[in-house]
């Protein structure tokens, strides 16, 4: 602090203004500010750690993996875990370690997409239309409420069925997948965003901004939107936990990219053949989807209790 | 003669709700010069606020709307504008101040953020140059080492804080015309004083108009050149506030000057008015005010009287003075 100067003298005060800290030591303090908040709740800390770690793994995959992921090697198949294959490996002799490193990977690159893709379409619809009511609000909802008649599970069968169809395959089928994903989303945070926004609009601030004389679309998006994003992020999150549940259980059933690409859903499935005799071969894919999901989830639940007042001091 | 910068003529604004009708505004007509201050003064839901919004044309429609009457600002009618010209208008020709500077202000953004967004949209400033700008309003509205409290939140200031904040806000685009919509209701009785003087001060130095909405005749008194009695959605007297205060001429400004409590001991229990305000979605026929009205007559059950001018620059709306000129 001992580089703190005096400024001019502002109505006869004396004010001090430290210079602005270096980028580092400005990051260092959102981390501790984030981190500060999420003590809050324990829920959300074990959620926290239990993502850092998942990311940090994802992000550094080509490190830590230790084989090639889709390398088969007869001669050492159906391993127990050693120091050479830390978690064995499977029928075709590939290192389940690094198998579930790429695929989670792939994984969680999907989910991350597809659900901000469907809140980078879901929630300016929904606050659109909750703002300006009237038609856009009616036709709006009714595209919407058709969108949410379909069963998810039946629009990803559909277009992933379609896709196979047309012979799409790696990240072709992905980015269908990604697309399906994100239509079945988008109703639900368009709809929790219109009902966000049709509270927040009765508040005053919002007459203030139009007697300022801001349009429409920026009163709606730029001083509404802000507003009403807690909601919308624990939505987001829980949501992720799902869609990864979703994308394994595609791929279980065979509806995903085919077998040499690492997965944590058709790894899964292969491994059934073995259960009996090496039931670790499964254990593995189905912990990794556990895990996962079990982190979004209690992080969701945790930023729930943290973001929404009423429910904080308890 | 002084131009006038604001006309109301016959304003009427009506809302059409599932119960039925409802007039909040019935045939208002006023009008404000250049430099003046004009008090609205009435009881809760007499149409003040209402009025202003209609000037602002801030009256959400559908229920809203205004069936006939003009809003001439200077010299063109607000009605009569498309919604890109309107809010060319809003912030940069008409300020607005709100009642509750608790909510008026925008929760997740910096009092910084918040004014400059108006001057960048408006006025086209860059980033600095708004900033420069919002230091100097600041500091103009009286926020001391406005530097220091230029990145707070909202929820950092104290109400009276709040207030300065909202009216840097009305200020920022230069208006030159101002709407203060019961700007000291929510603020405690030391602090109303300040802003009152604040304002006051400010139209005075920046050569503005204002139109003062306010239930509070104390607040009337010391501000306003000019006054408009509202009740039940008409303007029951209007004349200056000298000569209102002085020579009341309605029976509900009587009733309302009563019940002030006054330090000179003329009264020694206040006078309330008896009854309380009609139902507006079923007002009494003719007179609003007759079935509180200590002098009403069968005309008052009847007609609705107009306002007449019974001294120059004052008039009053009561069947009493038929009878006086009659």
């Amino acid at each position: 602090m001992s580089e703190l100067k005096a400024d001019k003298l502002v109505d006869g005060t004396l004010a001090w203004r430290a210079p602005p800290p270096p980028l580092v030591r400005r990051i260092a303090t959102t981390i501790s500010n984030v981190w500060y908040e999420l003590r809050k709740s324990r829920t959300a800390s074990i959620g926290a750690v239990m993502l850092v770690l998942l990311f940090g793994a994802c992000i550094g995959t080509p490190w830590l993996a230790t084989h090639d992921p889709i390398k088969q090697n007869y001669r050492e198949r159906l391993q127990p875990p050693s120091e050479k294959h830390l978690l064995g490996t499977d029928r075709m002799g590939r290192d389940i370690y690094s198998r579930l490193l790429y695929g989670g990977r792939r994984l969680v690159t999907i989910a991350v997409v597809a659900v901000t893709l469907s809140l980078v379409v879901g929630v300016p619809f929904g606050v659109l239309t909750g703002y300006f009511g009237g038609l856009a609000d009616t036709i709006g909802m009714r595209i919407v409420d058709g969108l949410l008649a379909f069963p998810g599970l039946l629009l990803y069968l559909l277009f992933v069925t379609v896709a196979q169809a047309w012979k799409f395959e790696g990240v072709m089928l992905d980015v269908v997948l990604v697309g399906a994903l994100a239509l079945a989303g988008m109703p639900e945070k368009a709809r929790l965003a219109r009902g966000s926004v049709l509270a927040e609009k009765q508040k005053e601030y919002v007459e203030a901004s139009r007697a300022v004389g801001d349009s429409p679309a920026r009163i709606a998006l730029s001083q509404i939107l802000p507003n009403i994003l807690s909601p919308l992020i624990v939505t987001a999150t829980v949501r992720l936990g799902f869609v990864i549940l979703i994308v394994a259980a595609l791929s279980f059933l065979g509806l995903g990219t085919p077998p040499p690409t690492p997965d944590w859903g058709s790894d899964l499935s292969a491994a059934r053949d073995y259960m009996e005799t090496h039931p670790l071969i499964a254990a593995f894919p189905g912990l990794a989807i556990c895990y996962t999901v079990l982190a979004f989830n209690l992080f969701g639940d945790g930023l729930r209790d943290i973001l929404d007042p009423r429910l904080a001091e308890r | 003669m002084a131009e006038t910068v604001l006309a109301l003529d016959e304003l009427t604004v009506r809302f059409r709700l599932r119960r039925g009708d409802l007039t909040a505004v019935d045939g208002v007509s006023f009008s404000i010069e250049r430099g003046q201050t004009f008090g609205l003064v009435g009881e809760s839901g007499s149409g003040k606020s209402v009025t202003a919004k209609a000037i602002m044309r801030l009256i959400p429609d559908p229920p809203g709307e205004i069936p006939h009457g003009r809003v001439l600002f200077e010299g063109s009618n607000i009605l009569d504008k498309s919604d890109t010209e309107m809010r060319a208008l809003r912030g940069r020709r008409i300020g607005m101040v709100f009642q509750e500077p608790m909510s008026a202000l925008n929760p997740v953004f910096t009092v910084c953020d918040q004014i400059s967004d108006a001057l960048r949209t408006n006025l086209g400033l860059s980033k600095a140059e708004a900033r420069e700008r919002v230091i100097e309003l600041l500091s103009l509205v009286g926020i001391p080492s406005p530097q220091k409290r230029l990145d707070s939140y909202v929820h950092e200031f104290s109400g009276g804080m709040r207030q300065r904040v909202m009216l840097a806000m009305a200020l920022s685009c230069n208006p030159s015309f101002l709407i203060a919509d019961e700007p000291t209701t929510a603020l405690d009785v030391t602090i109303q004083a300040t802003i009152l003087e604040l304002i006051t001060g400010m139209i005075e130095r920046l050569g503005m108009s204002l139109l003062f909405i306010t239930h509070n005749l104390g607040v009337v008194a010391h501000a306003c050149d000019r006054v408009g009695v509202m009740y039940a959605s008409h303007i029951v007297e209007l004349g200056d506030t000298r000569e209102i205060f002085a020579n009341p001429q309605h029976p509900y400004t009587v009733g309302l000057l009563n019940s002030i409590p006054r330090l000179d001991g003329q009264a020694k229990y206040l006078t309330p008015i008896a009854g309380s305000v009609c139902n507006m979605m079923d007002p009494p026929s003719g007179c609003k005010f007759h079935p509180r009205c200590s002098h009403a007559m069968d005309i008052c059950r009847r007609e609705i009287p107009r306002l007449k001018e019974i001294a120059p620059g004052h008039l009053a709306a009561c069947h009493l003075h038929d009878r006086g000129t009659a």
